[in-house]
């Protein structure tokens, strides 16, 4: 990952074609150096961590006018009285992006190795999940 | 209409010692004009040991055994869900 993808920037977007260009720029985070590190030397072994990478990016905008509608019975040449309209617009985006360690990569006297990381939080909640549904199932059939 | 694109990329050769290794990377873009989503994962490693080329793949055992047990809860609460709809038919008929 570059140190560019790495910061929070803030742009300004004047109309479509930088929203594009700018969203555009996600294509950055699929190259192979987003999720693989730089290999790390340690004692006989180097070490590469593969991390997932999800990024997301939504940006909108909108703008409106408004005219007052001519006096009844009134052509629009026969109006002299001074029409107050105006225009607005305005726009936002943001984004995200997460990620998460997926494998270690080992390379040593023993070969290449990948070790998968396995987030214990995760499958915990998950599996608490499961196992509350499971005994609600039960509980029903039981009845 | 969103685009949808699978992308698998290798990276360049990275020399360790006896062994050369290519990462390889697999993206899901879905990119349309005024937003995006990437999903970019690690895919599987290429190693070069002597003259013999070996794809190694990496495999994502937490979402795996995540959307395993997601599955599972789905199919407990559809049950009970079936169960209980049933039950309250028997009831009211």
């Amino acid at each position: 990952m570059t140190e560019e993808n790495k910061s929070t920037f803030t742009t300004s977007i004047h109309n479509q074609e930088e929203v594009t260009r700018l969203t555009e720029r996600l294509f950055e985070v699929v190259q192979p150096d987003t999720v693989f590190s730089k290999p790390k030397r340690t004692g006989e072994y180097t070490l590469i961590t593969a991390s997932e990478v999800v990024t997301g990016l939504g940006s909108g905008y909108g703008f409106g006018s408004y005219t007052p509608p001519l006096p009844e019975g009134s052509l629009k040449e026969d109006v002299e009285i001074e029409m107050e309209g105006g225009t607005g617009g305005g726009g936002g985006g943001g984004g995200m992006a997460t990620g998460r360690p997926v494998a270690v990569i080992s390379v040593g006297p023993d070969g290449v190795t990948v070790h998968p990381v396995i987030d214990r939080t995760k499958l915990g909640i998950a599996l608490l999940s499961a196992i509350g549904s499971m005994f609600l199932a039960i509980n029903r059939f039981n009845r | 209409m969103p685009d949808i694109q699978i992308h698998t990329h290798t990276g360049k050769p990275i020399e360790l010692g006896k062994f050369t290794i290519q990462p390889i990377s697999q993206a899901v873009a879905w990119i349309n004009r005024s937003w995006g989503f990437v999903w970019n994962r690690p895919y599987a490693l290429k190693v070069e040991h002597d003259g013999h080329t070996r794809h190694i793949p990496i495999r994502d055992v937490t979402q795996i055994a995540f959307v395993v047990m997601w599955g599972l809860t789905v199919v407990f609460s559809l049950m009970t869900l079936w169960k209980a709809i049933k039950d309250w038919r028997t009831t009211h008929d």
